[in-house]
């Protein structure tokens, strides 16, 4: 098993080492670059002084190398945005709040999801179910930002119970959370709905019946047991994109977190912002990725990891 | 003679009517939500098709001195804050996200599914650098590899329908090659196989017609993630540029304006939330009539 894992997170350090050359590579495509003359018109040398500093005179694969080499010490270099502090301490100001929305979505989504998924598998073809499924088609389809101003709309506007936006009260926490939440929570739903029609079909679970053993023991000691398996799978890919934060969301909401970041960083051409964001997403997404693989394997023992040998 | 006669013609049209796509339709038609979704899915196609002829005015002619009116005879769902006929804006806002819609998928699907299909026939060194390839795009999520093209290479609409199509191959792809595997070792391949037919006839007339319901199935679910792609990235000011009508543009302009004039923001929300719906309700019903272990 150990070998197993050594094994994925030495190809995820290889993706994620391509993915940087990829991502730097694109950046630099492009003619222009953070201080170019139409975003700051400086005199030349001016100019050449400031991308003296950055290193930007420099040929890209220089540019590279000690980019890497910076990344791999825990320095991720000056944003250009905001130069008097370094990415590491701006991402850490930010990310926070990013983290305390997405981890509070991720809770609330699941609970409910669950809850409702379980509702409409026990009462399969009543209204409960059918109103599930409608809820849940809305909750996906619909973008959060719409859902977001609607909320705006409704609660801040018109009723004005709630503040439009800002940060970090729990009451500014609430419409961002719900908007957010919608979508994960119908898709939670939908899963634990169908995955649990597909246990509820099998053999043992008609055996239980058959024995005389009360529903809701079936439903909890047999249904959910295997059911709620294969939640694990969407959970681990839901979390990195819940916790980069939704653009959208935070934009909608006025919300300080590092979603901002991903749209200015990338407007503003700023390169160490944008490798670092780059970065982190993928160590997350590539991590969880993994463990919830892992988590797999060990919460069912039916599951055979794909190479690893026993 | 005529009882047979007319037994006679029956008996082909009974025949016609067990073919796979017949079935899809009518597992596909006892499914209400669906029709409803296609109904207002053919509304909004429409829509776009025919916005010359149904917008009362042009979408981008702004008059200062009428701005964020209510509704009137002139304009029947009133201006925006600079004085455009609104109805004209959302119609030809139609327009705009069917083209994204439908572009987004054409392009994903142009590029995935050669792709997907060349790593599920040829197998080995094919098949391992299209997974990689697959790794390493599903490292960093669609719409921030989108927003980082958009910055670089600038917005406006052939843009964003451009990188919002280059960044959904993924999909096509991982589906063209999983059905590939599955069907290149099928009877009627290794029949086809046994006659001489060229592979890539193989390829694109016999396995690629047999893998048409769950392509299909993915192209008509990105319908409604391109039209929420573009109203995200419009929403934040990189998508379609005035004056160019937009709903996710429309949404943000009129989100100012929530108090003073609700309906600007309301009804571009309406028609993204209905179009986005519906497109997903008739994809969900394809996906439940064209999936041959499909759950009553």
């Amino acid at each position: 098993m150990l070998a197993y894992i050594a094994r994925r997170f030495g190809s995820l350090l290889l993706t994620m080492f391509v993915l940087s050359i990829v991502i730097f590579a694109l950046m630099h495509s492009v003619p222009g670059g953070p201080f170019s003359f139409s975003k700051q018109p400086l005199p030349p040398f001016a100019m050449e002084n400031i991308n003296h500093k950055y290193g930007l005179d420099k040929p890209i694969w220089q540019q590279y190398l000690s980019w890497l080499w910076a990344a791999l010490h825990g320095d991720f270099g000056i944003p250009f945005e905001s130069p008097t502090e370094t990415v590491t301490s701006l991402i850490a100001r930010a990310w926070p709040i990013t983290i305390r929305v997405g981890l509070l979505t991720i809770t609330l989504a699941y609970v409910f999801g669950l809850f409702f998924g379980i509702v409409a598998a026990i009462r399969q073809n009543t209204w409960l179910d059918s109103a599930m499924t409608f809820f849940a088609t809305l909750g996906i389809a619909l973008p959060n930002f719409v859902i977001g101003f609607l909320l705006i709309e409704i609660f801040a506007v018109q009723l004005q119970w709630l503040p439009t936006g800002g940060c970090c009260s729990t009451k500014q926490f609430i419409m961002p959370v719900i908007a957010y939440m919608l979508a994960p929570m119908a898709g939670v739903a939908r899963y634990t709905r169908t995955s649990m029609l597909e246990v509820m079909r099998t053999e043992y679970v008609t055996m239980g019946r058959a024995r005389g053993l009360p529903e809701w023991r079936i439903v909890r000691r047999y249904v959910l047991r295997t059911a709620l398996i294969p939640l694990i799978t969407i959970l681990g890919p839901a979390i990195p994109d819940v916790l980069t934060g939704s653009i959208f969301i935070e934009s909608t909401f006025a919300l300080p977190g590092l979603g901002s970041y991903f749209t200015s960083a990338s407007l503003q051409r700023d390169y160490p912002m944008i490798m670092a964001l780059v970065v982190m997403v993928c160590v997350l997404w590539g991590t969880l990725y993994v463990l919830s693989d892992v988590a797999y394997t060990l919460v069912d023992p039916r599951v055979r990891l794909e190479g690893l040998q026993r | 003679m005529s009882i047979i006669a007319a037994s006679a013609a029956v008996a082909p049209r009974r025949h016609a009517r067990s073919s796979p796509w017949r079935d899809a339709w009518r597992r596909y038609r006892r499914n209400r939500m669906a029709l409803i979704g296609g109904v207002i899915a053919g509304l909004v196609l429409s829509i776009a098709l025919l916005a010359p002829i149904l917008a009362p005015g042009g979408y981008e002619y702004s008059n200062l001195a009428e701005t964020l009116k209510g509704p009137s005879p002139q304009h029947l769902l009133g201006t925006d804050a600079v004085g455009r006929d609104l109805l004209s804006r959302l119609i030809y806002g139609a327009r705009t996200s069917m083209t994204v819609g439908f572009l987004v998928p054409l392009i994903g699907a142009l590029i995935g599914l050669p792709i997907g299909a060349a790593a599920g026939w040829f197998g080995k060194a094919v098949d391992f650098i299209t997974l990689r390839l697959i790794e390493l795009a599903t490292a960093i999520p669609a719409i921030l590899l989108g927003l980082l093209l958009i910055a670089l290479y600038g917005s406006g609409l052939f843009h964003v329908t451009l990188f919002l199509g280059i960044t959904s191959w993924v999909g096509y792809a991982r589906i063209t090659r999983a059905q590939f595997i599955s069907l290149r070792e099928r009877e009627f391949v290794t029949a086809a196989r046994a006659i001489g037919t060229p592979a890539w006839r193989i390829m694109f007339l016999h396995i690629l017609r047999n893998a048409a319901g769950p392509i299909i199935i993915i192209f008509v679910l990105g319908i409604p993630g391109a039209v929420f792609g573009e109203a995200g990235y419009s929403f934040l000011g990189l998508g379609v540029q005035d004056p160019i009508p937009s709903w996710g543009k429309m949404i943000t302009d009129g989100g100012q304006y929530l108090q003073l004039a609700p309906l600007v923001a309301l009804l571009p929300m309406l028609f993204v939330g209905l179009t986005t719906l519906s497109f997903s309700f008739v994809g969900d019903g394809l996906r439940d009539a064209l999936d041959p272990n499909a759950q009553e």
